[in-house]
């Protein structure tokens, strides 16, 4: 079921949460809401929920206006944060309750009920385990009896927000990967919430970036991650490295380096390299910014390399960091204090915000 | 609270001050509570067992408990409404006004019994503001039953809604969310999910509501006419006997207001010990 | 779009908040809020003038200070009383704390007429205290011939009113006494401090704001303390007769704007009491936050 976001605002007190936000969720994708806190992207899944309503806008799902109707009546399946699994009922009665609260002509019998409490537990991994009570289950386990619970009422959407927050690294990738297996094997739109951006890069179909109240790119993990369209985008998603540019007639000035920027007005602007997205070559010759190694970190295969740039535009120096495979760099002396120029195979430039 | 002793030094008293100190303590205790609770319990059976009961099985003492129980079946469950309904709209919304509403509740504390009772006179009392009203009408509600129940009311409103409050609060709102995410209706999300999250907290209000409302004496007697065998509830009966002088008789009927007490009390810390932190920190008053 | 109360409250998803509000608010209404106002209503039909005569009339100032003053002190005693208990209470074991412990909120759960009566009969001339105290013992003797007279006289008064606000500094000490950290009172005995000097410097300063909260639930409960006081009162005009009794007496006399003023002179001065001690808090916090 798709569902679309019109122009919609969210206002708490001083605190503007949502800016006139557009969105269009395909059917049957898995989709992720990302962005630091604050951001909104909590708020925008409630409201998709109907967990709160906007201050203007509209909410659709298929073609149609929600926007008005109560969470009940929006049969959408919410993954909270921190479970909100009923604490004095079995995994099984958690599950079973949105099939129990329903009106007498449309509440299936005890038994549907029991063999659907069943399949679901076997399918979220925790068959036999319906006689246990919140308090006696592990933080992953807790999050599948929440996932379960929500899929019991056959929900036409998932929204999960931040499913995995408060689980530990391992347990968080584990489950997540489970989480987009399921998907596949139910193709139910999903959309999740979540500020761990390689979580969203890893299992979500496309990424919604977001940042104080407003979407800031969308598209597939990939490329949000390769073709960042905005600096927050930039900087939120992996590691970047700031470089001062100044901009005449289409071309920019990093430090010395001259790169074609087309579309950036006259002015001071900045230019975003990511750390392994910049060549290491001897000092000298064209096409390269000059600096100093200050120090090298070896992590494996990978060398991590801070550079020096003496900038006569700044008073301070530089620090660049730059990443490596260490194979590729065969012949060149690493080590503190020695000259390299830094090539960059890819490189855009932002106008100063 | 029973830990294991600390026996580091540094941060311990001498023995002799630590025996010293306990030694006060426990006197000071034993002569303002444990002997005035013993000596009810052994002037009560001053006169023999049998004497005891004849005293309790009196008509007027009879009248008098039947009075008590009918007050704080009425005032108890009134309260018990009022409470879920004022932590509920406390607890689960945001609005101005919170914290004066929540004063508002506070407010009986502060207030003594016998002004909790004066006003209901000067409201309803034959020479009060809706005196004239209530004769026409022939509605009797001061030195008459209403007058006791509304009296007891006041005073005892605030102890459900005070452990509710801070309970639901830090219980959120993220349960009942989630119960109506998966389609339950508003009255479905209170008895199966808000409910049993609160019942102890509940019971424990209900305690102490109803131990205050049947041994309350200052705001009934104001109210109630003390005319006997009809308006008088166990503590006035109590203080009419005793004023007659019949002094045994009169602690007979207070021995049960004493067993009441200590019933209350082993409930409570019973509640305390297992269920103290779905009781929450305002418990401790 | 939606139209939501506006600014009044944030739209909620959960049902029930013009049923619950509602019920609340006219339930305050109907006990409360309209039985207060006509308590004012009534007072002031004699003015302010009138009420000041009232304020002023030799039984009513008597009343007035005795309600205020026994109360006073006995929230006094209960303060240093119930500091130490609370102190036994974490500091030491010893067996039976637990019911020891539980039975410290007695005077919460006793109704106050039974209270008064045992009280008033425990220090009577004859009875089990009281009779300690006679002329002819030797603790009696150190009063004087006619040993010290408890019943009937504000000392009963103070004892009654010690009885009722027992618990109250007790329970609110001792959280903050089981939440004290060791580490303060170590690095206190580390630089030299004796257990007295520790106590005085380091542990009571810290305990002061609940302490000063506990006098006043004590002392206030006291000032309309009725039910516990009136059998050991004596409740002689001009000496041992408290302010909520003149109240009744009034009201048996049919004086309604009479009982109604002395109501709101004793509300007045709890509220303004309540209100220097509200802003010592204030002040003895801002101070050791500094």
């Amino acid at each position: 079921m798709g569902i679309d976001i019109k122009s919609v605002n969210k206002r708490f007190k001083d605190f503007q949460a949502l800016r006139d936000v557009d969105l269009a969720v395909r059917p049957g994708e898995f989709l992720a809401l990302l962005g630091p806190s604050g951001s909104g992207k909590t708020t925008l899944l409630r409201i998709i929920a109907g967990l709160e309503f906007a201050d203007s806008g509209q909410v659709l799902f298929q073609g149609q206006d929600v926007s008005d109707r109560s969470v009940r009546d929006r049969h959408v399946g919410f993954v909270f944060q921190h479970y909100a699994l009923f604490k004095h009922l079995t995994v099984a009665r958690n599950i079973a309750f949105g099939l129990e609260v329903r009106p007498r002509r449309l509440r299936p019998s005890r038994q549907d009920i029991d063999e659907r409490v069943d399949s679901l537990l076997r399918l979220v991994q925790l068959g036999g385990l319906g006689g246990r009570y919140p308090s006696q289950l592990s933080g992953g386990q807790r999050q599948r009896v929440a996932l379960a619970r929500a899929l019991a009422i056959e929900p036409k959407v998932l929204l999960l927000d931040e499913p995995f927050g408060a689980l530990d690294a391992k347990v968080r990738k584990e489950l997540r990967r489970w989480l987009r297996k399921l998907h596949d094997e139910m193709g139910i739109t999903t959309v999740f919430v979540t500020h761990d951006q390689e979580e969203a890069l890893e299992i979500a179909d496309r990424v919604v970036v977001m940042n104080k109240g407003v979407i800031e790119q969308v598209g597939p993990a990939q490329e949000v991650y390769d073709a960042p369209a905005t600096p927050f985008v930039y900087d939120f998603l992996g590691n970047t490295n700031r470089l001062p540019a100044t901009i005449k007639g289409g071309v920019a000035n990093v430090v010395g380096l001259l790169v074609p920027a087309p579309d950036v007005p006259d002015g001071k602007g900045m230019a975003f390299v990511r750390p392994h997205e910049f060549e290491l070559r001897a000092s000298g010759g064209f096409g390269g910014i000059e600096g100093i190694i200050s120090h090298v970190f070896a992590n494996g295969p990978i060398l991590r390399i801070e550079v020096n740039v003496p900038s006569v535009e700044l008073a301070i120096d530089l620090q660049i960091e730059v990443e490596a495979m260490r194979q590729g760099l065969d012949g060149m002396v690493l080590e503190r204090g020695a000259r390299v120029a830094l090539v960059p195979r890819k490189i855009k430039v932002f106008e100063q915000s | 609270m029973d830990g294991a002793p600390r026996s580091n030094d540094a941060v311990t008293e001498a023995p002799l001050v630590r025996f010293g100190l306990s030694a006060i303590g426990l006197f000071y205790l034993a002569l303002f509570l444990v002997i005035p609770l013993v000596a009810v319990f052994i002037e009560a059976f001053n006169k023999g067992f049998d004497y005891y009961l004849e005293a309790l099985a009196e008509p007027d003492a009879l009248a008098a408990i039947r009075l008590t129980l009918l007050v704080a079946v009425i005032a108890v469950p009134l309260n018990i409404v009022f409470g879920l309904a004022a932590s509920w709209a406390i607890a689960k919304y945001e609005f101005t006004g919170k914290s004066v509403l929540i004063t508002l509740i506070d407010l009986p504390f502060s207030v003594s019994p016998v002004i909790s009772g004066l006003v209901y006179v000067l409201l309803f009392g034959a020479q009060g503001y809706l005196g004239p009203f209530l004769a026409e009408h022939d509605l009797k509600i001061i030195f008459a039953v209403p007058g006791i129940v509304l009296a007891t009311v006041f005073v005892t409103f605030p102890f459900v809604a005070r452990e509710l409050i801070p309970l639901m609060q830090e219980q959120g709102t993220s349960e009942e969310e989630a119960a109506l995410s998966l389609g339950a209706s508003g009255w479905q999300t209170f008895w199966r999910v808000t409910l049993p999250n609160i019942r102890w907290g509940l019971l424990y209000g209900v305690l102490l509501c109803n131990a205050r409302a049947m041994g309350e004496f200052g705001a009934v007697s104001v109210v109630s006419g003390h005319v006997r065998g009809l308006t008088n509830t166990m503590p006035l009966h109590v203080e009419i006997l005793y004023n007659e002088y019949n002094f045994t008789a009169s602690f007979a009927v207070a021995s049960l207001l004493a067993l009441l007490a200590l019933f209350t009390l082993v409930l409570k810390s019973i509640l305390e010990w297992r269920y103290g932190d779905e009781i929450s920190a305002a418990k401790r008053h | 779009m939606r139209s939501g109360f506006g600014r009044f409250r944030s739209h909620s998803v959960i049902p029930g908040f013009g049923l619950t509000l509602g019920y609340t608010l006219v339930y305050l209404a109907v006990i409360v809020l309209i039985p207060l106002v006509a308590l004012f209503m009534k007072a002031f039909e004699i003015g302010l003038d009138g009420i000041w005569r009232v304020a002023t009339t030799p039984q009513v100032l008597a009343a007035l200070q005795l309600s205020f003053g026994a109360s006073f002190v006995a929230a006094l005693i209960n303060a240093v009383f119930g500091l130490l208990l609370a102190w036994v209470l974490v500091r030491y074991q010893f067996p039976g704390k637990r019911v020891v412990d539980a039975i410290v909120d007695l005077p919460f759960a006793l109704p106050t007429a039974v209270a008064g009566i045992v009280l008033a009969t425990l220090y009577a001339k004859k009875g089990w205290i009281g009779a300690l105290f006679a002329g002819d013992t030797w603790i009696g003797a150190l009063f004087g011939p006619q040993g010290l007279k408890i019943a009937y006289t504000p000392l009963g008064i103070v004892i009654a009113l010690t009885f009722v606000g027992l618990p109250f500094v007790v329970r609110t000490v001792q959280p903050v006494l089981e939440d004290f950290e060791a580490e303060a009172e170590e690095a206190a005995a580390s630089l030299g401090a004796s257990r007295f000097a520790t106590f005085t410097r380091v542990i009571l300063p810290a305990l002061l704001p609940s302490l000063i909260t506990g006098f006043t639930l004590a002392f206030a409960r006291a000032v309309g303390e009725y039910g516990s006081v009136i059998f050991i009162a004596g409740n002689i005009p001009m000496v041992s007769e408290i302010a909520p009794l003149l109240i009744v007496t009034r009201l048996e006399e049919f004086n309604y704007a009479g009982a109604a003023a002395i109501a709101v002179i004793m509300l007045m001065i709890s509220f303004v009491l309540l209100f220097i001690i509200n802003l010592l808090q204030r002040w003895n916090y801002a101070r050791m936050q500094a």
